[in-house]
């Protein structure tokens, strides 16, 4: 199991430096340049900026003091935001993304994984279609539409909740700012669980040992709990690893939607303005995520299937 | 390209659905005569009815309000004058790369003024601007632009420009399209908020009733707090709340008043400001000198700070040299602190509207030993030190910039307000519903998509802007050097339906490029015969 673990850390470290090499390549290949504006600079003060930002060094350079700054955390300045550094913004935002995150996917598993069991145990009956269509309609539905949907429904028309911001402090009234994002950011995931842990079940009750188990007499209750759940969830797991990337993603939507402060907005703002800094600060603190917690669902998984764990 | 066609579909309607209204828009016959002369034109310059013109590129940077404008203008041309029209938009920093590079044929452009005068639109097109951006060069334009700087008698200034304007028009590098309107919606509670042609407010006298904070949506992140590395509308609106020049801004007429400066005197020749400092501090108590003033005029003048609006400066003696690396030495740069209290500025000409010019953030003072002390830190909430009606009180990127009071400041008897909280969503629909769940007091961007019902509203707030919405033809190469093709293509857009169909929230149709917002300058036309 050690040496497992140890060789899927070495290998999402490898990964990483190969997504900042080549993100750092992409952001310098990128047309157009910070510091163009509607009025034309003077190209003395273009290079005034450019000195200031080390923009004038050769790309080796540039990129070896970067990776000194990157296993710091440290991201430099944004060129964006003048005088400020990019850990000042990727900071504060980041435990928003990863709260709003945690939030849409426990949320999604909340729902999704029992819409899926319960299909499930009514295979095409009237449970499982209307189980299915509502899992349809979630992936066909994109965020960007949900969002503000949700928003003239319950904010607007109704005046049941918020229609966004962050919470100032952790009182009821203040919480209730975050529910409308996380049916926002879970919806789509609600929808793929559902499916997926469907059909995990409807394929493990097929299964030899299930036919076995009712043989010798189990209730049915217990066959479908004790003996089909374990098994029937595994592809579901499987899925949190790519689902906490699109958690994260998704988020960068939703942030826009409804205008919460978190490390999406940074990005998008980021590319747009050209500011290699906060682009790279935001790729790396994303990509990072991703892979541990891919790396956890890993571990996960090779405690659930040992076959996973010899491989 | 396929959303361009739907685009122009859209736009084929809305002009159906208005020729076929009963009874001619006003201006029918004149547009009908325009189109009529631009065919002439075309045809003059060896181009009849659109034959030899492959195509015409038309470059914008996305958004959707462009778009529809570039889609009314492909098929304007093509029905009227037969030419086929090609839309590119590409995203604002490579839009950027390829107006300064000319790599396009026509571009969506726009500029507002930065102060009340004819000449902040005709400086653009000097050769030398870095606003050109159009290959278009004349010595003429240059030279009256350059003259109505000398000029000391007003209305011959304005007659100097209105010179320059009119070879503008004959030429035609820009196809003026309108001019804007500013747009904005704040609550019946909001008080001591008025309106002016530059849409700023300043905030010594707003409140909201019944509330100790006013809450506005500022669009955008602000990027600095830094007066000297600031740019755009959000930072002006927090830096002239937190910082004071040596004038500041009347709410109801924008007219310049007494700032730091308490009086000033000019001299004959209009050229020697001398600015008579009153006795205010900083938010941590040390008074507000002279030597503030000097500090940060030569720090932003400096060639190796880099600094977006420095050109402002530029009407001082000796600062363009010395920011443009002519000379090193920054005591060339004719300002001077004759002693605490007395702030001396020699100007290279006569500059009517200086007292308000030095209203803008560039202009601010800065506190030297603060610099120097936090370096690149000190813009942070707890090194900052200001001279304005408010301080900054948090700055949660992102979320908010809160300001309170300054009680220190010289005018805080008059300042209503506890604190001002601006917000920085620049999503305008998600900006709308904040505003529309009572989250915030003052929305400063409105959603496009919902102006239709918004502009009917009591609390929609719209005004005359100084600013132009204009595109520019590279005048480099093809058909488009022919300043009669480039005539002939500005006379052929029927600028009522644009406004009244496209643009639909009040603009005004421009047929000349300085504003026609200054009450002694006559501005010339294009669309008159050669």
């Amino acid at each position: 199991m050690l040496g497992f673990l140890i060789r899927r850390f070495a290998a999402g470290l490898a990964t990483l430096f190969i997504i900042a090499v080549f993100s750092f390549c992409f952001t310098r290949l990128a047309p157009g340049s910070p510091f163009s504006s509607e009025r034309q600079l003077h190209p003395e003060i273009i290079k005034a900026y450019e000195q200031y930002y080390g923009l004038d060094k050769p790309l080796y350079v540039q990129f070896w003091r970067a990776l000194k700054g990157y296993v710091r955390f440290d991201f430099g300045p944004s060129t964006m935001y003048r005088g400020r550094s990019v850990n000042e913004y990727i900071e504060p935002g980041l435990g928003k993304s990863i709260q709003l995150g945690f939030l849409g996917a426990v949320f999604a598993f909340l729902i999704g994984l029992p819409l899926g069991v319960f299909a499930s145990a009514h295979q095409n009956r009237i449970p499982d279609h209307a189980a299915m269509s509502v899992a349809t309609l979630g992936i066909c539905v994109p965020n960007f539409l949900l969002g503000p949907l949700l928003v003239q429904l319950f904010s607007l028309k109704l005046k049941w909740l918020p229609s966004t911001l962050w919470p100032e402090d952790g009182s009821l009234k203040e919480l209730s700012k975050l529910i409308l994002p996380t049916i926002t950011l879970a919806m789509v995931h609600i929808a793929y669980i559902s499916r997926l842990g469907r059909a995990g079940m409807l394929d493990v009750m097929n299964k030899d040992y299930i036919r076995t188990a009712r043989a010798k007499g189990l209730n049915e209750w217990t066959v479908f709990v004790k003996h089909g759940l374990k098994n029937g969830v595994t592809p579901v797991v499987s899925y949190a690893g790519p689902m906490v990337a699109l958690v994260l993603t998704g988020s960068i939507v939703v942030e826009k939607v409804f205008a919460i402060p978190g490390l999406g907005q940074h990005f998008v703002n980021g590319a747009l303005n050209r500011d290699a800094n906060m682009i790279m600060g935001c790729v790396l603190v994303y990509s990072a995520l991703v892979i541990a917690f891919n790396f956890v669902v890993d571990v996960i998984y090779g405690l659930l299937d040992p076959r996973v764990r010899v491989s | 390209m396929r959303g361009s066609l739907l685009a122009g579909l859209v736009i084929s309607f809305c002009l159906l659905a208005c020729d076929s209204k009963a009874g001619a828009p006003p201006s029918q016959e004149a547009i009908g005569d325009r189109i009529a002369y631009a065919k002439q034109l075309l045809a003059e310059a060896g181009y009849p009815g659109g034959k030899g013109i492959d195509k015409i590129e038309v470059l914008y940077n996305t958004d959707e309000g462009h778009k529809k404008i570039a889609a009314a203008i492909q098929q304007m041309w093509n029905k009227n004058l037969g030419i086929k029209v090609e839309l590119r938009n590409s995203e604002w920093k490579v839009y950027l790369d390829d107006l300064s590079k000319l790599r396009y044929q026509v571009a969506r452009r726009g500029w507002i003024g930065d102060y009340r005068d004819p000449y902040t639109f005709i400086e653009l097109m000097k050769s030398d601007s870095g606003n050109n951006n159009t290959g278009w060069s004349d010595p003429e334009f240059d030279r009256l632009a350059l003259a109505s700087g000398a000029e000391a008698d007003p209305t011959k200034r304005y007659e100097i420009l209105r010179q320059a304007e009119a070879i503008l028009l004959r030429d035609l590098p820009v196809l003026p399209l309108y001019y804007y309107v500013s747009q904005a919606a704040w609550t019946d509670k909001v008080k001591g908020v008025y309106q002016n042609i530059m849409d700023y407010h300043p905030l010594n006298e707003a409140y909201v009733e019944g509330s100790d904070t006013i809450v506005i949506n500022n669009g955008t992140e602000i990027q600095a707090l830094d007066p000297a590395l600031a740019r755009g509308v959000p930072e002006h609106r927090v830096l002239n709340a937190v910082y004071e020049g040596l004038t500041r801004s009347d709410p109801r007429t924008y007219d310049p008043l007494p700032g730091v400066a308490e009086s000033w005197d000019i001299s004959k020749d209009g050229k020697t400001y001398t600015f008579h400092l009153r006795d205010c501090a900083w938010t941590d108590g040390k008074k507000v000198t002279a030597h503030d003033f000097v500090f940060a005029w030569r720090r932003i003048l400096n060639p190796t700070f880099p600094s977006d609006y420095a050109h402002m400066l530029h009407v001082v003696k000796g600062a363009e040299p010395y920011n443009s690396k002519k000379t090193s030495d920054p005591l060339t740069v004719a300002i001077e602190a004759k002693d605490d209290r007395t702030f001396v500025v020699e100007l290279e000409h006569p500059v009517p509207y200086f007292p308000e010019l030095v209203t803008h953030y560039a202009f601010h003072p800065l506190r030297k030993d603060v610099l120097e002390k936090y370096g690149d830190a000190w813009t942070r909430t707890e090194n900052i030190v200001t001279n304005g009606p408010f301080k900054v009180k948090e700055w949660r990127p992102n979320e908010h910039v809160l300001l309170e009071k300054n009680d220190g400041y010289w005018g805080a008897a008059k300042t209503r307000t506890r604190y001002v909280k601006f917000l920085p969503h620049d999503n305008r629909l998600t900006a709308w519903n904040l505003y529309l769940t009572g989250k915030c007091d003052w929305v400063t961007t409105l959603p496009v998509e919902k102006m239709k019902e918004i502009i009917q509203r009591p609390d929609y707030h719209g005004a005359t802007y100084l600013g132009i919405y204009y595109w520019s033809f590279n005048c480099t190469e093809g058909p488009l050097k022919d300043r009669r093709v480039r005539k002939a293509l500005t006379l052929a857009l029927d600028r009522d339906v644009i406004v009244k169909h496209i643009a639909m929230q009040g603009q005004v149709p421009a047929y000349g490029f300085v504003p026609p917002m200054f009450d002694a300058y006559k501005s010339p036309r294009f669309d008159v015969k050669d």
